[in-house]
């Protein structure tokens, strides 16, 4: 099996941009990604592109927008895992050696399509009953808050620290600083979530190329452990909190991968699409013991200067959440961390770095996908060893 | 014995509510079965968008069956239910609502 490299990476601007087209997002962010890598549009071997609302054809319009047409190319919905399931893929196409150069790529265009939230699905039989995304992790909050005896405030505080992050982030439209009181004082959404504990819609693209020959092998990261799977069949009583057991399954498979554990990480970029995803999450990953994460972002531990920050980019909260585009823009923050280039966000000493999109909605299934990779830093950047 | 139809898996047993052409555990064939409607609240949320053609706020709850589903369910009391009420269900105009068990 071949080695696979991250070469560039790229992102659109992220926000409400209704004159932006699929194409225009798109080019943004692969024109961004090209240059990075050092490579043009005739090096790509193949293209994968993750959206979860563009309609039928986009992929091509895009690549024969940007001079891309003529390479093998597919589009894959997983949700909010659509874009790191494309990176999946294409990781995959570069260490079996079928390809040398694919280009992962994800768009979407949340806020000029939607008012207020996803509509639920009308034909998902929960959907129909009215469990919008945010109802079903307000589900998940209740009883998370339940079960470990824990007040609102201390979910609440990770929308304070994410969107803190993301105001020294440029591609994070919606850092702000707030209050916990500021937070939970925020219009209520599904009880006990309040609208800043919710991620924004926005508009988006970012794009990575993946390769096994890095033109400039100092700032390319290695995919160390890349996991992806589905959600076995969640409609049994179960003390398991929706979500949970899939992100522990797929990270159980990263850390084999990478033969290496959570405590080994040194920056993480995790779905926080609402607050409690990232509490619920860090715990199914291993990062922090069941019931006591809050404790961890009371404490600074997880907050940029910590320990382990977590969401260092301010997240989907700060970022906003075009869906296919999201897990790249996880993995672009990513890719600046382990370059030692995220300037006054950047983690010191980042070596070892994870990411993990969760992608759900369909009812009686634990998530439609999960994808969690490991990346390590090129080795002759980043802090000393 | 109030009861609610799902369906019961003909190898391993599993009774499930969503609906499924084959069994969510081993994909065995299923056969409709009687579920008695008895469960406890595992989790509640008071909504306030308008989704679903939903009238804001509604109130949804995830209730755990005695015979073994998770089923989500609406709520038609004003009164919000919470974690660990003793509630029926019943087939409703969006799937299934919930109501305090008669004690």
């Amino acid at each position: 099996m071949t080695d696979v490299f991250i070469a560039g990476i790229g992102q659109s601007r992220f926000g409400r941009l209704p004159e932006r087209s699929y194409a225009s997002l798109a080019n943004e962010a692969v024109r961004a990604a090209l240059e990075d890598a050092g490579l043009g549009a005739a090096d790509i071997d193949a293209v994968y592109v993750g959206t979860v609302f563009a309609p039928g054809g986009t992929t091509h319009r895009m690549l024969r927008s940007l001079g891309l047409a003529g390479v093998p190319a597919l589009t894959v919905e997983s949700a909010c895992a659509s874009g790191s399931s494309a990176l999946a893929l294409a990781a995959d196409d570069v260490r079996i050696g079928r390809h040398r150069n694919v280009l992962a790529l994800g768009v979407e265009r949340m806020a000029s399509t939607f008012e207020g939230p996803i509509p639920p699905e009308p034909t998902d039989v929960e959907g129909s009953a009215g469990l919008a995304m945010p109802a079903m992790y307000a589900l998940m909050a209740a009883r998370y808050l339940h079960e470990h005896d824990r007040p609102v405030d201390d979910i609440a505080r990770v929308a304070v620290k994410n969107r803190r992050h993301g105001l020294d982030n440029p591609d994070a439209p919606f850092g702000r600083s707030h209050t916990v009181e500021e937070v939970l004082a925020s219009r209520p959404i599904a009880d006990p979530l309040t609208l800043l504990q919710c991620c924004p819609q926005a508009d988006g693209a970012a794009a990575a190329v993946v390769t096994s020959a890095p033109t400039a092998p100092a700032d390319a990261p290695r995919i160390a452990a890349l996991a992806t799977t589905t959600g076995r069949a969640w409609d049994d009583s179960t003390s398991t909190i929706w979500s949970t057991e899939t992100v522990h399954r797929t990270a159980t498979m990263a850390y084999e991968q990478a033969g290496i554990g959570p405590d080994d990480v040194d920056v993480v970029e995790v779905h926080d699409a609402f607050t409690i995803g990232e509490v619920v999450t860090c715990e199914a990953l291993g990062l922090a013991d069941p019931g006591t994460y809050p404790d961890l972002v009371r404490d600074g531990t997880v907050a940029l200067g910590g320990r382990l920050p977590v969401n260092p980019s301010g997240g989907l909260l700060a970022r906003g959440h075009p869906l296919g585009a999201t897990g790249l823009a996880q993995l672009a923050e990513l890719v600046t961390q382990l370059r030692g280039k995220a300037g006054a966000r950047q983690v010191d000493g980042a070596r070892v770095a994870l990411m993990e999109t969760m992608g759900g909605g369909a009812a009686g299934v634990d998530g439609n996908a999960c994808v969690v990779a490991m990346l390590r830093a090129p080795s002759s950047k980043g802090a000393p060893a | 014995m109030t009861t609610v139809t799902g369906t019961r898996c003909a190898a391993c047993g599993r009774v499930a509510l969503i609906p499924q052409e084959r069994c969510g555990r081993c994909a065995a064939d299923v056969v409709d079965h009687a579920i008695d409607a008895r469960g406890e609240v595992w989790s509640a949320t008071t909504v306030h968008l308008a989704v679903a053609g939903r009238e804001p706020p509604f109130h949804l709850v995830w209730v755990d069956l005695d015979a073994g589903p998770r089923v989500l369910a609406t709520t038609i009391s004003p009164t919000p239910l919470a974690i660990g009420d003793r509630v029926v269900i019943s087939s409703a105009d969006h799937g299934w609502q919930a109501a305090k068990e008669p004690s």
